[in-house]
């Protein structure tokens, strides 16, 4: 199986919001490649602001065969280890601890215009193979 | 015609060889389809209207998308 590239929420959110550049980088990736977290598709229906938009979310999951990563138990036991090591000394929340370990579960790689706000995780979870979106 | 050269993984080395001899082509014929079928993949992709682009173009909050996920996440998870 090919290694999986994770759109993580603030790239999906660009894209929505028009930003070419976000796009071109989806379209960039090759669709064996494309993946996001169940935790990003959740923060995007929470952006929503109607059902139509609802629809629109998963039909761009599924059309750009964006594979959705589930919060299995593996990637949670990841998590609570996460939380217990870095939540209350680095104030790591439960949505980036989710997100980390399932990139580090997947050895994959993120794709994120956030690389201010993940920086302190690369250091501390050993999230090394984070890249920085080309257009953030 | 031009040459275009290619690094691939050990595995996917592996991969062509064997199905080079299953298809009994050689492996410059399984680069040239490979790089027919993507050529194809990508121009489907751009050909279309991208799905959802721009529709949250006019929601203010979401002019930073780090920070609007910053937010939503201090208010859905603090104790």
């Amino acid at each position: 199986m090919d290694t999986l590239t994770v759109l993580d929420t603030a790239v999906c959110i660009d894209h929505f919001r028009g930003l070419e550049a976000a796009t071109a980088s989806i379209q960039a990736l090759p669709v064996a490649e494309r993946a996001t977290t169940d935790v990003t598709v959740m923060a995007l229906y929470q952006g929503a602001a109607n059902r139509e938009q609802l629809t629109t979310i998963g039909q761009f999951l599924e059309r750009y065969h964006v594979t959705r990563l589930p919060v299995v138990t593996a990637a949670s036991q990841r998590a609570v280890a996460l939380l217990h090591d870095y939540g209350l000394a680095h104030g790591l929340r439960i949505p980036d601890a989710l997100m980390a370990a399932l990139v580090l579960e997947g050895d994959s790689t993120l794709v994120t215009s956030n690389l201010r706000h993940l920086s302190w995780q690369v250091h501390l979870c050993g999230w090394r193979r984070t890249v920085r979106c080309r257009y953030a | 015609m031009k040459e275009l050269r290619a690094t691939v993984s050990d595995e996917e080395f592996a991969e062509l060889e064997h199905l080079a001899q299953v298809l009994g082509v050689p492996l410059a014929e399984l680069r040239r389809r490979s790089v027919a079928a993507y050529l194809t993949q990508v121009k489907a992709e751009r050909a279309v209207e991208p799905i959802g682009f721009g529709m949250w173009a006019d929601r203010p909050e979401m002019q930073d998308a780090a920070k609007w996920v910053a937010d939503l996440r201090e208010r859905a998870w603090t104790r």
